[in-house]
């Protein structure tokens, strides 16, 4: 009995790490028992929270991608200069700016299926994108865009603020993908055996290439969030980006090397980093960037120290 | 004269397989032993269990009387056993001499330099006894199958040897080579040295071995002097069973052709001209050794692997081999050789691996619905047999029997008309066994047609209705199983001399003049562009371009310099860039130790600003700048020590490590550094002011990137962390431990880093917590550039050096050719673009 529930609690170590961290934070710092707090929350930590959704099926087949911080302020900037210079109408800029990321992603997508290591393709575009934000963005950077965009950014939907709908939205979304389509069943093979994966007729490049083009749109969507938010977009905005939202696919349990992780631990990820960072602003000066790091390691050691764990008792007992 | 090795009694099981059981072998010294048994019998793992590498579950190894177990291959090493295996493991980013030298561990001097000229005569006295003439500085990477195969014995046959193991030894060598190999093994022998003859080729055993042993199935089936054996005898007890072999009655009236192909050939010259049909209700059995082309064709002709010509049709269709999905929506599946490797999904659970291959036919609208998958899974795991506690287990903690059944039932959910079965009854118990066959029976009475492939010769000859054997790439004959005597079909398998001596060459000679004359222009054209790109695909002109990447990124760089020149009439910048490209290389060096062992470290820049922050507050308080210099560079060390040793002891991914560090680091730097530190300009000076026109801080980094480069190829570590790096598991066989490499390659990293963020600081004069957000990218960028392999092993400091200049140097080149200063950094990200393009797809010729 105590031994089967041993094993449960070490199963499922991440989430109760992530939940037992929460926790603390809820008791201990005096702002995150109002709501409104959490509400706020969203629009700040809205790029985070959604480039780590979009990370998680390419974290999950053993990928990375680290240009999607580049991605969004490349996006945001595509918006700014087709609104200023061009005077494009707004929905017309936004559909550009999506589709410049997603032919981003797809660029990234195809660097990889041609046999790129993800982490050095990624790491080439991440500087690419960079500068392509620069270049666009010239020696002027676009602001005092149309203050409608910034009206529109605070109007709520359904009485709740418009980025946490959206979040809401991509989490249900990336869910339902990864649980339960044929696809999303395909990562999880690809990510723990490619060459399987392909001996069984799975088309794994066709596969990487779509991620990879989701997570180029989705960082074009925060590109959009970030001219919708400040009404401006600069090209040296949004520098670690990308790593913050690693640090939530790491916390919610999703293995880097792929094959195994839940897209609820990426949420629970996501909540533990923003209620981390924003929790701990008041704690000594930058204290929380020591908290944050020592637990991101912590939480991967165990993790992988438990499923380890878990993989010897299995093979034990059958 | 005692037994120099004995083994009694010898038992080993892996997960769902008992490889050996009862084994008993004497070796006594200066005796060739030959060890015959087909394939899967357990001769790798009895040859794994003698050099170490494997510990027996069961039974007693004596070397020399007392009895003993290895801790690993490296101590049975130590111990005078020398085993040269089949697959030749080689490490492909070093010389011929230094693959030498680390067989037998590098001759060092003081201070662990490598002894340069020890190290050239063992290599000589080595090349020599093998009489192979290969170039000592040549990369093993750039060698031919042939050349590994001579290095690699080369290497073993200058050792003094207790016991020697060649596996296969001859594979790659012509019939001269063979010859010289055999003079060295007799001289072994006349030394008194025992040694372990493992080969198929029955005319290489009675030339050689004085005496043999057969294993069949993990046991040990006979012993005896080959003197008073025949070859019919050998294969007698190799193949055994009489009574299994009783061939299979029904199948007689076999069905219309599901299966034909015509004239089959690969481009990579794994089978050819390959012609044969499968007849529904017909069980066709391939019979071959290990790379005689079964398993290769199979893939041709499911489109896994590139076809050079010939045609297959399917149900009377021609089709054209898109992969296995494509072929298994047109009625043809395999289950493929490699259970472990090519079959499973090992941490996914049974109901996943099951309906793997049909994800696509069961989803509605793409949705994935649990019941019927469920259903599906329940119900095939029950007609298959599956033992198991729960559909939700792991596949992974299955015998290998019930696995076998998950993976053939995964394919049978298609409903294939054609089923092509690769071994698949390896490594699996008696009875799981039996449960196969009647599975293939069954399925072949249902009207399909299967094709089965294994090296089990009573398996073939009693599942099969025909037998076709494949040697050396070819068909080499159809068999009836009820007219033609195992030791017929076994004699067909077996390469005859004149085919040994070079296999390879006369199939693509073959190749060559094989071509129909009745092509048309099109046709001609397009097999013209394919030739064109297999030439780059297949041959090692990548290779040998690659060491010229250097030269190409020289030539940009003068070329940068020209630009400038042309246009200002003078280089009035070099000094302040050199002065750029120096900080900068100290990270890219420190970058490219950490990729050389395979490992990344992204916290760099986080570490350079810790330990610049509290070094330069000591400097700012004016202690002598010894003292700051050390506390600079021992922060860094330490911060790199303690990244590489969290991620070996944590087992953790390093870019999760560093990740954590990343943030850790720069929280203790802004904790550290509460205001920013000022260093005024009186004491910062001497690095700043020229010395013979260029900054101290420029001849300081000259001074690092020799010293780097120095160690990297004259020191005994510096070859270890190359060799960690370009094949790990080779490495440890070696007798290098891993995880030093790493933990003396963060740590050097970090010493660079803590030096490098004290140098910025001597230049700019000021420092911030976050000065150096931007650097560990750049620092793996032109480590990038400059021809550093992410994966480990590949990498030199002339290439890192001139990757940080030309990083640098591009901006200013830009200005000059009047591109505007935005598009700077765009194309900087660009070349990058293309630098990390075209080394994958340099590397993938490679392999």
């Amino acid at each position: 009995m105590s031994r089967s529930l041993a094993r449960l609690l070490l199963e499922h170590l991440p989430w109760l790490l992530a939940v037992a961290i929460l926790t603390v934070i809820v008791l201990y710092v005096p702002g995150f028992q109002h709501l409104d707090y959490w509400l706020n929350l969203s629009e700040q930590y809205f790029a985070p929270a959604v480039l780590a959704l979009a990370l998680t099926p390419i974290v999950l087949t053993g990928g990375i991608d680290l240009s999607i911080g580049s991605v969004t302020v490349f996006v945001s900037v595509v918006i700014g200069v087709l609104l200023r210079d061009a005077q494009w109408s707004i929905p017309a800029a936004m559909s550009a700016g999506l589709l410049a990321g997603l032919l981003a992603g797809l660029f990234n997508g195809g660097l990889v299926t041609a046999g790129v290591v993800p982490l050095v393709a990624t790491l080439a575009t991440r500087e690419l994108f960079r500068g392509l934000a620069f270049s666009l963005s010239g020696d002027a950077p676009p602001t005092r865009l149309p203050a409608e965009l910034v009206e529109f950014w605070d109007t709520p939907v359904l009485g709740m603020p418009l980025p946490l709908v959206v979040i809401g939205v991509l989490f249900v979304v990336t869910y339902v993908f990864a649980h339960h389509t044929w696809v999303g069943r395909a990562l999880y093979a690809l990510g723990d055996n490619e060459v399987a994966a392909r001996f069984a007729g799975l088309p794994v490049r066709r596969i990487k290439l779509a991620i990879y083009a989701a997570s180029g749109a989705l960082a074009g969507l925060c590109g959009m969030a970030v001219v919708l938010r400040y009404g401006s977009a600069k090209a040296d905005a949004e520098k670690s980006l990308e790593l913050t939202a690693i640090a939530c696919v790491v916390l919610g349990g999703i293995r880097i090397t792929g094959g195994a992780g839940h897209v609820a631990g990426t949420l629970l990820g996501i909540l533990t980093v923003a209620a981390l960072l924003a929790g701990l602003n008041a704690v000594p000066p930058n204290g929380r960037d020591m908290v944050l790091g020592v637990l991101l390691i912590g939480v991967a050691v165990s993790n992988e120290a438990s499923s380890r764990w878990a993989a010897r008792h299995a093979l034990a007992s059958s | 004269m005692s037994a120099t090795i004995e083994l009694t009694d010898i038992g080993k099981s892996f997960p769902g397989v008992v490889a050996l059981q009862g084994v008993n072998l004497i070796l006594q010294p200066g005796r060739v032993h030959a060890l015959v048994g087909e394939n899967g019998a357990g001769k790798s793992t009895l040859i794994n269990i003698l050099g170490g590498s494997l510990a027996p579950d069961h039974g007693e190894i004596r070397l020399a009387g007392q009895p003993i177990r290895f801790a690993d291959a490296h101590d049975a090493h130590r111990l005078g056993i020398v085993t040269v295996h089949q697959e030749v493991d080689l490490f492909p980013d070093l010389s011929v001499t230094e693959n030498i030298a680390l067989e037998q561990g590098m001759p060092a001097r003081r201070w662990g330099w490598i002894d340069r000229r020890e190290q050239a005569r063992r290599t000589r006295h080595a090349l020599d006894g093998m009489r192979a003439e290969l170039p000592p500085d040549m990369l093993a990477a750039g060698l031919s199958p042939a050349q590994r195969q001579l290095l690699i014995l080369a290497a073993a046959l200058a050792e003094r040897a207790r016991l020697l193991i060649l596996d296969e030894p001859t594979s790659s060598l012509s019939a001269a080579e063979t010859e010289v190999l055999f003079e060295q093994v007799r001289r072994f022998r006349s030394q008194g040295t025992a040694i372990l003859y493992v080969s198929h080729r029955f005319e290489e055993i009675f030339a050689l071995a004085d005496e043999a042993t057969v294993l069949r199935d993990g046991r040990r089936v006979w012993t005896g002097t080959l003197a008073e054996t025949s070859p019919e005898q050998l294969i007698h007890h190799m193949v055994g069973r009489d009574l299994d072999t009783k061939p299979r009655s029904a199948g007689i009236a076999a069905g219309p052709v599901r299966l034909r192909c015509r004239n089959l050939s690969a481009t990579d010259g794994t089978f050819h001209d390959v012609s044969l049909e499968v007849h529904a209700g017909e069980i066709l059995g391939l019979y071959g050794l290990i790379g005689a082309g079964r398993s290769e064709w199979a893939q041709g002709v499911l489109g896994l692997r590139p076809l050079a010509s010939g045609e297959i049709q399917l149900n009377d269709h021609p089709v054209t081999p898109q992969g296995p999905g494509p072929m298994a929506r047109q009625g043809l599946a395999y289950v493929p050789e490699d259970r472990l490797r090519q079959g499973l999904c090992r941490g996914l659970s049974i109901r996943v691996n099951l309906v793997l291959a049909m994800l696509r036919q069961l989803a509605v609208g793409g949705l994935l619905m649990r019941r019927p998958e469920i259903r599906r899974t329940q119900a095939a795991v029950q007609t298959l047999g599956v033992r198991l506690r729960s559909i939700e287990q792991a596949i992974g903690t299955l015998s290998g029997g019930n696995q076998q059944k998950i993976v053939v039932g995964r394919w049978l959910e298609r409903q294939p008309n054609v089923l092509i079965l690769d071994e698949p009854t390896r490594g699996i118990d008696v009875a799981a066994k039996a449960e196969i066959h009647a599975l293939i029976r069954r399925l072949a009475a249902e009207g399909r047609a299967i094709v089965l492939i294994s090296s089990d010769l009573p398996e073939v000859l009693s599942q099969s209705d025909r037998v076709g054997v494949f040697r050396q790439g070819r068909l080499a004959g159809l068999f009836d199983p009820r007219q033609h005597s195992a030791n017929e079909v076994a004699a067909a398998a077996l390469p005859s001399s004149e085919e040994i001596r070079n296999p390879k060459s006369e199939i693509r000679k073959k190749h060559e003049t094989g071509k129909s004359k009745s092509e048309t222009k099109t046709q001609f054209v397009l097999r013209f562009g394919i030739r064109i790109w297999d030439f780059f695909r297949i041959s090692d002109f990548g290779f040998r371009i690659l060491p010229f990447r250097e030269a190409g990124l020289f030539v940009l760089l003068l070329l940068l310099f020209a630009v400038q020149f042309w246009h200002s009439g003078r280089i009035g910048h070099l000094p302040s860039l050199a002065t750029d490209a120096a900080l900068l290389s100290f990270c890219a060096l420190g970058a490219m130790l950490v990729l050389l062992v395979g490992g990344i470290d992204i916290s760099l820049g986080s570490l350079m600003a810790l330990s610049a922050g509290i070094a330069g507050q000591m400097w700012e308080k004016n202690y002598p700048f010894a003292l700051v210099l050390l506390t600079g560079v021992a922060v860094g060390g330490l911060g790199g020590f303690v990244n590489a040793a969290v991620s070996l002891i944590g087992r953790v991914h390093p870019i999760v490590v560093t990740l954590g560090t990343l943030s850790l680091y720069r929280g203790m730097a802004l904790w550290w550094l509460t205001q920013d530190v000022q260093i005024p300009g009186a004491t910062r000076n001497r690095f700043v002011e020229p010395i013979a026109g260029l900054s101290a801080l420029v001849w300081l980094g000259l001074g690092i990137a020799l010293l780097t480069g120095f160690f990297l190829q004259r020191s005994v570590l510096g070859r270890q962390m190359v060799a960690a790096g370009s094949n790990p598991s080779a490495a440890t066989r070696a007798g290098i431990s891993v995880s030093r490499t790493w933990l003396a390659a963060f740590t050097l990293q970090g010493m660079l880093a803590g030096l490098a963020g004290l140098l910025y600081l001597a230049r700019s004069g000021q420092l911030q917590a976050v000065s150096y957000e931007d650097t560990t990218l750049q620092a793996i960028a032109a480590a990038v550039v400059g021809g550093v392999a992410i994966t480990g092993g590949r990498g030199t400091v002339l290439g890192v050096v001139l990757g940080c200049l030309f990083l640098v140097a591009l901006p200013p080149a830009c200005e000059f050719l009047h591109i505007p200063t935005v598009w700077q950094r765009t194309l900087v990200g660009a070349v990058m673009v293309v630098a990390v393009t075209l080394d994958a797809l340099w590397r993938r010729r490679r392999v």
